[in-house]
Parts: structure tokens; sequence; C-alpha cells
């Protein structure tokens, strides 16, 4: 038995970021189905049926022939496993961070989707530019938030008032890391609503 | 919050990638390496003038013994695999808090809590939806509250919210109950509609 505090940062560091469920579970099924067919071919030969695709014989002979292949495709093929390879080993030692925060007092350890954070800051920016809030975008990431607004054509929005708006709300919040939040103004208006 | 073992998943990843990458390295240098191809070449047809009647004699129909072994290897990994991917997520508890004090203990079923808190926050305008759950986190159970927001209420707020309703079910039940809490949005339905004034 743990603590309730030590259960609490388990859990938090566990929800902000990925399992890599998705990534593993797809490479285990694309596994299981080669050695499926290598096996199936193995137990056809074995009965003496003809192959589906390649007798394990002429796997062997593809092996061995490896260097009779024009090097140009081997390069290729070469380069394209090597850059998956890469890919991979780099998705299983990098964090893996997911879009959320953690937010509140920590009485409960809560944390909230970035998606939440960005609709909060939409509707805060939207409220103060008088414009709906299908006109107002918000980006967010880690530490800051991007709100791009887009104005009504001929009616002009005081950046600086929606900016202070928007920090506010954000600093509202209590996330954690905190979100520095910056507010742009499209140039070109769109007509009506 | 579930016990998905992190680690395997990510040994995985890393022993398939290096898997992929030496498997193009190889393919690189046998073309690009000067010699390496002639000597792949020698190499094989020794191995195949040469072979143990073990690898190429057929022993099953058309299969030598070291075909059958493959097939067996094959048959083995799979099962690993599949018992890997069964592994994933699992960990639901049907306890929310269980404690022990010497000989006595307490059980609080998961049903008490959800009916408490779906009674105290299903009715709030903030929330669309609510799911009450448990866990089992290393050996502790730990409930789970998945609230999914409005669009544009504040986050702040709706935690202040399932917060308040937290204390209220310790008070209740009279102890701490350790739990989570998860703010979603899932707004892709868009907006609700909005008075249009001409």
């Amino acid at each position: 038995m743990s603590t309730d505090a030590e259960l609490q940062s388990h859990v938090l560091r566990r929800e902000l970021h990925s399992p890599k469920s998705g990534l593993a579970i797809t490479l285990a099924v694309l596994a299981i189905v080669a050695l499926a067919w290598i096996g199936t071919e193995s137990a056809l030969a074995a009965l003496g049926r003809p192959a589906l695709l390649l007798s394990p014989a002429a796997m062997a002979a593809g092996l061995r022939g490896l260097p009779s292949v024009q090097p140009a495709v081997l390069v290729a093929a070469g380069v394209v496993l090597a850059l998956i390879g890469l890919v991979l080993i780099v998705a299983s030692v990098t964090p893996g961070r997911r879009g959320r925060h953690i937010i509140g007092d920590g009485h409960s350890a809560a944390v909230v989707d970035d998606e939440v954070i960005g609709s909060a800051l939409v509707r805060a920016a939207a409220t103060e530019a008088g414009v709906s809030p299908d006109r107002a975008v918000a980006d967010v990431g880690r530490r800051s938030a991007t709100v791009r607004v887009t104005p009504v054509s001929g009616v002009s929005i005081d950046r600086a008032a929606v900016d202070r708006v928007v920090a506010e709300a954000a600093e509202g919040f209590g996330l954690t890391p905190p979100i520095r939040t910056k507010v742009t103004i499209d140039k070109k208006g769109k007509v009506g609503g | 919050m579930n016990t998905t073992n992190r680690g395997l998943n990510r040994l995985f990843i890393f022993i398939v990638g290096l898997l992929v990458l030496a498997a193009g390295a190889v393919a690189i240098m046998v073309a690009t390496v000067p010699g390496l191809a002639s000597r792949w070449r020698g190499v094989a047809r020794q191995l195949a003038s040469g072979a143990q009647p073990w690898v190429a004699a057929p022993t099953i129909g058309k299969a030598s013994l070291l075909v059958i072994g493959i097939a067996v290897v094959a048959l083995l990994l799979i099962v690993l695999l599949v018992a890997f991917i069964a592994r994933q997520g699992h960990g639901r508890s049907a306890a929310a808090l269980e404690q022990r004090n010497g000989a006595t203990s307490t059980r609080i079923d998961l049903s008490i809590p959800r009916a408490l808190l779906e009674e105290h926050l299903g009715r709030r305008d903030e929330l669309v939806g609510l799911r009450i759950s448990a866990y089992e986190v290393r050996g502790t159970p730990m409930l789970k509250v998945t609230a999914r927001c409005r669009r544009g209420v504040s986050p702040a707020v709706v935690a202040e919210i399932i917060g308040r309703a937290v204390r209220d079910l310790e008070t209740i039940v009279g102890t701490d109950v350790p739990t989570f809490v998860q703010l979603t949005g899932g707004f892709r339905a868009g907006s609700a509609t909005r008075p249009q004034v001409a």
C-alpha cells in the first residue's frame, strides 16, 4: 500500500503520458500476421501442398540471392526499413505527452484535456471581442496557447482587451504547468455573423 | 489508470524497431560495401551445398526439421503476442474504497459513490456527460470521475464542482476517497444553436 500522495502522483504521471498501447498492438498484430504466414507456409510444405505465396525453400533461396538484387532497389528498401526502425526506436524512448494539463488544488488528482482549455479560452476571447465562438480557434500546447479571432468585416476588435481577458482566464484555470497565452486577430474579417 | 505494462510496451516497440533497423542496415550494406555481396554469395553457397540433413532433408512432406522448428517457434511467438495484446488495459475494480485497520476492514462498493456523484452532478449544466468507475492502482482502489464538459465552460469551474462533490462524498462515507478526475471535451458535434438576429 502506498500513501495517497504517492498514489496521486503515480496516476497523474501515467495519465499525462501515452501508454503507447496503440503502436504496440499494431506492431504485435503485424508480427502475428507475418508469423502466421510463415507458419502456414511451413505447414503446407510439411503436408506437401502448394505454397500460398512462397515455399520455405523459396524463402531461403530469396535470402541467399539477396546480393543479386539491383543495388539501387536494395538501398532504397534498406533506407525505408532503417527509417521505420529509427522512428520506432524514437517512439519507444520519447515521453509521449498527451494533450492534458493538471488542474485544481490537488485534493483530488485531476487532469483536463487541452481541448477543454482551448474551448474555454475561445469562449472568453469571443465574448470579449463580440464575435461568435465559431469565429475563434485556440491552439493549446504544453506551456502556451494561441487564440486566433476572425473579426466581422468593418468591426474592429481591441486586441489588447481580448489579450488581457484570455490571459486572465488562463491564469484562473490553475493549470500545471501554467500556459502563456497569445491572441492574434485576423487582418481580413468575414461578412456577417 | 489501467494496469497496462507501459515499460513492456516500450521495450516491445524498441525491440521491433531495432530488428527493422538492423534489416534495413543489412540491405544497405550488402548493396554498398564492396566485397560483402560476394562474401554473402559464398557463405550462402557453402551453406546450401554442405547443408546438414536437419536443414535440407525433408522429414515430413517437403519440410525439413528446420522448417518445422521455425513453424513451432512462429506458433509460440504468436501465442506470446496474443497474450501481450490481451494484457493491455484492465485493472477495473468493483470496490471504490478498501481499508484495512488491523482486524476490521471496510469496503465500499463502486455503486455507492456512483449513485451519490451522479445524483449530485447529474443535473449540472456545465456537464454533458459523467462516467464513474474505479480502478485498482498499486493494490489500492481509486475512484475515477470522467466528466465531459459543455463547450466553452471554464475547466476550473467544473473541477471545483466535482471537487466539492467528492468532498461531500467523503463526508458521507466518513473517510478520504482517493479520486482521479478527468475533464474531457468531445466537441466534434459543433456549437449549440445560436440565436440569429437579423
